[in-house]
């Protein structure tokens, strides 16, 4: 060890030390104080009963004690900002001295952000309880700030074929109740699309809550030469059970298809025209991930089911989906598994190596969906193999192996179960391949990723 | 679209009329209007003329699957063609022609025929169809709008009685009155019995204007409209109700009723 | 078209000489003059932004007074184009471009075709003109006649010369003063237009003194011999003095 040396400055102001040596210094501040004491950064209270009087003026003795435990460490109580502050009734009324100072007696202090008041206790409170309250409760009031009534929003994004812009209005807490009006626009490179939605908590439970929307939506999509309007109201009840969360809906979409070129397929065109569904669905969700977009570890799952044409329009399926995932930590990395099942399947989110939803049954060179499908996949993310710029700026980054293998295909309803299950299994696509993970922010993903396309079907792109 | 158009074509040149050619158009009992009729009913007069087999498919969505918007529609191989002009230059480029054998001038003549029939008989057709309150609240909305579920019917009757209102805007016939419209019938009328005289077709043998004025006045014949007398104006000149029951007799072997 | 079939019923009758079925082809030409070249007329005039901008507008402006002209003409103009629109059909995948140039692609075929129907008749129904070569006229004289900017059809019907002289004909049948002066004169080609007339001047000139000269002589050589040259009017072009048809 070195010899001492006399410290004659402090530590300049905004150094890393500062905080440091306080801890060091006021660490065994609680050494032989026997009142409770709790210390936060450079906040101390200390506390105790009152009600004999030797609480009181044990109260006392521990106040002396850490004055001189501050003043061997040649530190000082800021006197002006202690204070005291007596709760309940039958307070003595004592006072209470700091370094021969009497301490100011309050009654409303902030404390990390919480004002504790203990209101006038002279008056005769009753009056202003509420039902149900008890004398010795305490009565909390959150203060908080309001959002605005109205917000606006502009965004522009970048989809799955079309850039678009998107203007948006909310009319938050409308009612008084939480309840919120939402109106979007949206002007794209090839459609627009308009939505109005009202939705309305529960008073009491927010998760349990009601959505009435309307909308007017049109896309494109030029792999089968096919565009869609889609005019509707829907209506969903979101309620929780358990951990799961569960949505009902009701919706009614007039669909208009009609032909995107004058080369579309025949099949395409004989599905051109006005159809009317009417169709009732239930969603159920279980979410443990730690991260939506980029997740390591945590179960997602999700079931829905739609029954359409018993409510009305000319439309009638029964439409199952699933899908689940899997996420798990390694030490040097996560891996995750996912198996999802959709009608039209290819592409960066479903199965990496084939051009956006073209893979199926397809008529000259349109893609026509399928009747059943399944996906699945299985994906190593590790942070990046040289680590640079890590922690910090690096950690969006994720190196990424991945399979992804599923089919589709439409179905003979004649067959039976095990018959379809024989065609899904056949004529299996899959790709593996690796690349580059980067999450912007929590909204989106963006995958750079080489891949080796495996058993593709005539046909598929 | 003439690049589009003679591309087309030079493909149908290369196959022969394949066997199982359909004709696409609305179903006849609860849907089709009269206007519709009456170009379906040009069509398939004017594939009988020519021996061409072809196969009627009535489907409530034809008007959505054309390629234009209108029916009739063929699916002949892998091509789809509307409405009687373009199948006629289709059917052209396969090799069969009604109308090779006419000189420059009669030629010049049917044109100007086809679009007499087109400018007057048609858009009088569409006119007492959706302009008339009476006919379009009576027969025209519910019977286009049949084959959909409520609120669908109203909602695409109403959109389609719109645009063709707004049409007729467009070409000046919005504001004319029931008697204007029988008077431009009947000078159409006038005009095609004049030119047809006492011959059995236009212009010596079948040609496709006769199939298009066959196709109109068969149906405006046959079809009872309230509070219109079309018939009538038709019956002043015997030799086109001649000329009808002719091309009735001649190309429909098979329809056992022929109400002219 | 109402006001031709009130005069009708009021009893005029230009086409009494023609047969019946010449009646008829009146009807159908009519039509398919209707439906082939007026779209592509109005096209010229109303919807090209040339034409429209520099010609019409201060045309139609002029005569109508403020504040007239400052949206009558571009009324007009929208009732022109929903006109347009629906002749030849609106989808998603045709253009507009494609729908111009259907527009003119049929409104060249029916000039043909009316160039084919007049042959090397002076008139399309014998010597007399009917109700048909009205209507031809009326539509082809702005063509000919206007100094359009945005010219294509123009310059074909230019390239059809037995059109361009019926057209001549007519305005000298019917328009005779009008004749005189060459048509309309927009402020732009003033002096143009002078040289016109005077061109035109001397060569009316030069024809009254043809014709004095064909009476002359044809009264010298016997009386009642062939038509006075009235009957035939003159042609009038701005490449010099034509033969009379006197002898």
């Amino acid at each position: 060890m070195s010899c001492s040396e006399d410290v004659s400055r402090g530590v300049p102001q905004g150094s890393v030390l500062r905080p440091l040596l306080f801890i060091i210094f006021i660490n065994d501040l609680d050494n032989g104080v026997k009142s409770k004491l709790s210390k936060f950064a450079d906040d101390t209270k200390l506390g105790g009963k009152v009600d004999i009087r030797e609480g009181g003026d044990q109260i006392q003795e521990s106040i002396n004690t850490c004055v001189d435990l501050a003043k061997y460490w040649q530190m000082e109580f800021n006197l002006s900002k202690c204070k005291v502050l007596e709760m309940g009734r039958n307070n003595e009324n004592r006072d209470y001295r700091m370094q021969g100072v009497v301490l100011e007696r309050v009654t409303q202090e902030k404390d990390l952000g919480v004002v504790i008041d203990m209101g006038d206790c002279s008056t005769d409170v009753t009056s202003y309880l509420g039902p149900g309250a008890r004398l010795d409760g305490l009565e909390i009031t959150f203060q908080v700030t309001e959002m605005s009534a109205l917000t606006g929003s502009y965004n522009t994004m970048v989809g799955n074929n079309e850039g678009s812009m998107a203007i948006g209005g909310k009319l938050s807490n409308m009612l008084g109740r939480a309840e919120r009006l939402v109106a979007q626009f949206s002007y794209g490179t090839k459609e627009t699309s308009y939505g109005l939605s009202f939705f309305k908590p529960q008073t009491g439970c927010f998760e349990r809550n009601i959505t009435f929307g309307l909308f007017d939506v049109k896309g494109q999509f030029p792999w089968s030469s096919v565009r869609e309007v889609d005019r509707g109201v829907s209506f969903d009840f979101n309620f929780p059970v358990w951990r799961t969360r569960h949505t009902v809906r009701w919706e009614a979409v007039w669909r208009e298809l009609s032909c995107l070129s004058r080369t579309a397929s025949f099949p395409v065109r004989e599905e051109s025209g006005h159809s009317l569904k009417s169709s009732l669905a239930h969603t159920m969700v279980v979410d443990c991930r730690d991260s939506t977009i980029l997740p390591s570890k945590g179960v997602y799952l999700k079931v829905n089911q739609e029954l359409a044409g018993y409510t009305g329009g000319d439309i009638r399926f029964l439409k199952e989906e699933m899908e689940l995932q899997l996420n798990r930590s390694l030490p040097w990395g996560c891996v995750s598994v996912f198996c999802s099942i959709l009608f039209f399947l290819g592409g960066p989110t479903t199965i990496r190596g084939f051009n956006m939803y073209s893979i199926g049954p397809y008529a000259e060179s349109d893609f026509l969906g399928g009747d059943a499908y399944w996906a699945a996949g299985l994906h190593l993310y590790t942070p990046l193999p040289f680590g640079p710029g890590r922690p910090g700026f690096g950690d969006i980054f994720r190196t990424h192996l991945f399979i992804n293998a599923g089919n589709l295909c439409s179905l003979d309803y004649g067959e039976g179960l095990r018959g379809h299950v024989s065609r899904l299994g056949s004529c299996l696509r899959w790709a593996y391949g690796a690349g580059v993970v980067l999450r912007l922010g929590n909204i989106a993903r963006l995958e750079l990723n080489y891949c080796f396309p495996t058993g593709v079907q005539l046909g598929d792109r | 679209m003439l690049s589009v158009e003679s591309l087309a074509s030079q493909m149908a040149a290369a196959e022969p009329w394949p066997e199982n050619a359909s004709l696409y158009q609305l179903p006849t009992d609860d849907q089709i209007l009269l206007s519709d009729a009456a170009s379906c009913l040009a069509v398939q007069t004017f594939l009988k003329m020519c021996n061409l087999p072809v196969l009627v498919v009535f489907r409530s969505s034809a008007e959505s699957m054309s390629p234009s918007g209108k029916v009739p529609f063929i699916h002949a191989g892998n091509h789809v063609v509307s409405e009687l002009g373009p199948i006629v230059q289709f059917v052209r480029a396969k090799g069969h022609s009604l109308s090779e054998s006419l000189n420059e001038q009669e030629k010049a003549e049917m044109k100007a025929y086809m679009e007499l029939v087109n400018n007057s008989l048609l858009t009088a057709e569409l006119y007492i169809l959706w302009c008339d309150k009476n006919v379009s609240s009576l027969i025209s909305r519910p019977r286009y709008g049949s084959p959909f579920p409520f609120p669908l019917d109203t909602i695409l009757a109403r959109q389609k009685q719109r645009e063709i209102v707004r049409r007729m805007k467009a070409v000046g016939w919005a504001e004319k009155t029931r008697e204007q419209v029988h008077d431009e019938v009947d000078q159409s009328c006038r005009a095609l019995s004049q030119r047809l005289g006492n011959h059995k077709y236009f212009f010596g043998s079948p040609t496709e204007l006769d199939a298009l004025v066959f196709g109109h006045l068969y149906s405006l014949l046959t079809t009872d409209i309230p509070g219109y007398s079309i018939p009538e104006i038709i019956r002043n000149y015997p030799n086109l109700t001649n000329f009808c029951k002719n091309i009735d007799t001649h190309f429909f072997l098979q329809s056992n009723t022929s109400k002219v | 078209m109402e006001i031709i079939r009130f005069l009708r019923r009021m009893g005029y009758k230009p086409d009494s000489h023609l047969s019946a079925k010449q009646e008829a082809d009146v009807v159908a030409f009519s039509a398919l003059i209707e439906q082939m070249l007026l779209p592509a007329l109005l096209h010229t005039f109303w919807v090209d932004p040339q034409n429209y901008v520099e010609l019409i507008r201060p045309w139609y402006g002029a005569s109508m007074g403020f504040p007239y002209n400052l949206f009558l003409p571009y009324l007009n103009r929208r009732k022109v184009i929903s006109r347009l629109e629906f002749s030849v059909g609106r989808l998603p995948f045709i253009t507009i471009k494609e729908t111009e140039a259907q527009i003119y692609r049929n409104a060249r075929e029916c000039l043909n075709l009316l160039s084919h129907q007049l042959g090397k008749q002076d008139y399309y129904f014998g010597n007399l003109p009917s109700t048909l070569d009205a209507v031809v006229f009326a539509h082809l004289a702005p063509l000919l006649r206007a100094p359009l900017l945005g010219r294509t059809l123009q310059l074909h019907l230019k390239a059809l010369p037995n059109l361009c002289r019926h057209c001549s004909r007519m305005l000298d049948c019917c328009f005779p003063t009008l004749s005189a002066e060459g048509g309309s004169r927009p402020e732009r080609e003033q002096m143009d237009a002078n040289l016109q007339k005077l061109t035109e001047l001397v060569n009316k000139e030069s024809n009254l003194i043809e014709k004095m000269d064909g009476n002359l002589r044809a009264n010298s050589k016997s009386s009642g011999q062939g038509k006075s040259s009235q009957q035939v009017p003159p042609d009038i072009s701005t490449n010099g003095p034509t033969p009379t048809a006197g002898h």
